[in-house]
């Protein structure tokens, strides 16, 4: 499972590295940027998905199966 | 409205996701559609939606579309950000924590006068290296201009530009000494010293600067109001934030979801648009209804409860390039309210005989006067 950041939609809100601050980090405009290659390691996946139901420009995508 | 914001949003909700008013404007009241205008600005202008507001001048970066918009927001957003605000934080936990001190052996106060209205108020002047002294001068012309329209003795339109013009004049030769002075160590400075190719004029400066205060101080202090009523007149709540003061976060996105200050943003339509089945025609005054897609059924479940477990998506600051800019920096500001505030007085009331009101019609929704009684505390926490 990945998690990935569309940065066209992405406008800066700050809820994904609020809340899942291992996967994602904020650049110095506050926009997201995945950490490393987006791969969610095992327990994160709350984390993840809790990321992209906060993110109010639905930026935030998960793709691939759990575990 | 006044008593009961629950009862004004639900009636908006069941009128469906957009409704006419009789003056011919066009409320977006879903969620849903509330975030395609946000998302849209091509359809949905900001251009000419803010000339009610008093302003001399176009506030940057609101009263502009993309690619004007997106050049102020490129150059502010870096001041803005989380990283970029990270460096208020000691100040604005020492400010709020001067303030709570003041009042807390007295065991009772003001929310709204003594806390509400002047944390905003002195980190707008600390950010801009404005004296103090000022606070109740900047206040007064803030106060007169978000709430202009409304009762009161002389014509609200000529007050509020009176109100405009003054400050318009204070915030000239503040900007005009500090391009003479320099210094970085606050945010106009900052700007100031900018020497990027696309840094901000004096004016674009000016605008902004009235932006702040009209939209950064009017809103942390309505949401400030709002927030601690509703902690007050449920202990249950408060005490899950004294338990556990690393709620405070979620806390502070549900109140702002629950009860947040501002109800609408305003666009301008620029071609007929279909929303959600209804026809708005071009030109149209359109109010993105902000509040009641916080209370829509679809988006977040049991919308009337406050519930700091959610998580769900909010447009509590907007979304769309019109994002907050401020966000960072409100958040931060309520958030440190919250954890000061409940690490010295963890119990408290509403005042036995008081009903928080909000005025209304307003720019943003707060409450008036909000007295708190609580055990007096020593201040030294």
């Amino acid at each position: 499972m990945k998690v990935s950041v569309d940065a066209s939609a992405c406008m800066g809100h700050g809820r994904c590295y609020d809340v899942a601050p291992g996967l994602f980090e904020d650049d110095d405009e506050g926009y997201s940027v995945v950490k490393g290659d987006g791969q969610v390691p095992p327990g994160a996946a709350d984390a993840a998905r809790l990321a992209v139901r906060l993110c109010p420009e639905r930026a935030v995508r998960l793709t691939g199966l759990p575990g | 409205m006044a008593d009961s914001r629950t009862t004004a949003y639900a009636m908006l909700r069941d009128a469906g996701p957009v409704l006419r008013t009789p003056r011919g404007a066009y409320m977006i009241i879903s969620s849903e559609a509330a975030e395609f205008a946000l998302k849209h600005p091509a359809l949905f202008s900001s251009k000419r939606a803010f000339d009610m507001a008093g302003s001399p001048l176009a506030m940057v970066p609101i009263a502009f579309d993309p690619p004007e918009h997106t050049r102020y927001r490129r150059v502010l957003q870096p001041f803005f950000s989380p990283r970029g605000t990270a460096s208020w934080l000691p100040m604005v936990r020492a400010l709020a924590g001067e303030l709570i001190d003041g009042f807390a052996p007295k065991g009772g106060c003001d929310l709204v006068a003594e806390l509400a209205v002047p944390l905003p108020a002195q980190v707008f002047l600390t950010l801009f290296g404005l004296p103090l002294e000022d606070r109740d001068r900047l206040i007064a012309w803030k106060e007169a201009l978000v709430n202009f329209g409304m009762p009161g003795g002389e014509p609200p339109r000529e007050r509020a530009v009176r109100m405009g013009t003054e400050l318009y004049g204070y915030l000239v030769d503040h900007i005009a000494r500090r391009r003479r002075s320099g210094g970085t160590g606050d945010l106009l400075g900052l700007l100031l010293a900018d020497t990027s190719g696309e840094r901000l004029t004096d004016d674009e400066l000016l605008g902004l600067s009235f932006l702040f205060v009209l939209a950064g101080l009017e809103t942390v202090t309505s949401a400030l109001s709002t927030s601690f009523a509703a902690l007050a007149a449920d202990p249950p709540l408060r005490r899950r934030i004294v338990a556990d003061p690393a709620v405070i976060p979620a806390a502070v996105e549900e109140l702002l979801r629950y009860d947040g200050p501002v109800v609408f943003v305003p666009r301008i339509a620029t071609q007929d648009v279909d929303v959600a089945g209804h026809m708005i025609p071009a030109g149209s005054y359109v109010m993105i209804m902000i509040a009641t897609a916080g209370r829509d059924p679809d988006e977040h479940p049991d919308p009337d409860t406050i519930d700091f477990q959610r998580e769900e998506r909010s447009l509590a600051f907007g979304g769309g390039p019109h994002r907050c800019l401020g966000s960072h920096l409100a958040r931060m500001e309520m958030r440190i309210a919250l954890e000061e505030w409940h690490r010295r007085i963890p119990e408290y009331a509403i005042a036995p005989g008081v009903t928080p009101r909000v005025t209304w019609p307003a720019g943003v929704v707060g409450i008036d006067s909000l007295p708190l009684v609580f055990e007096p505390a020593d201040g030294t926490r």
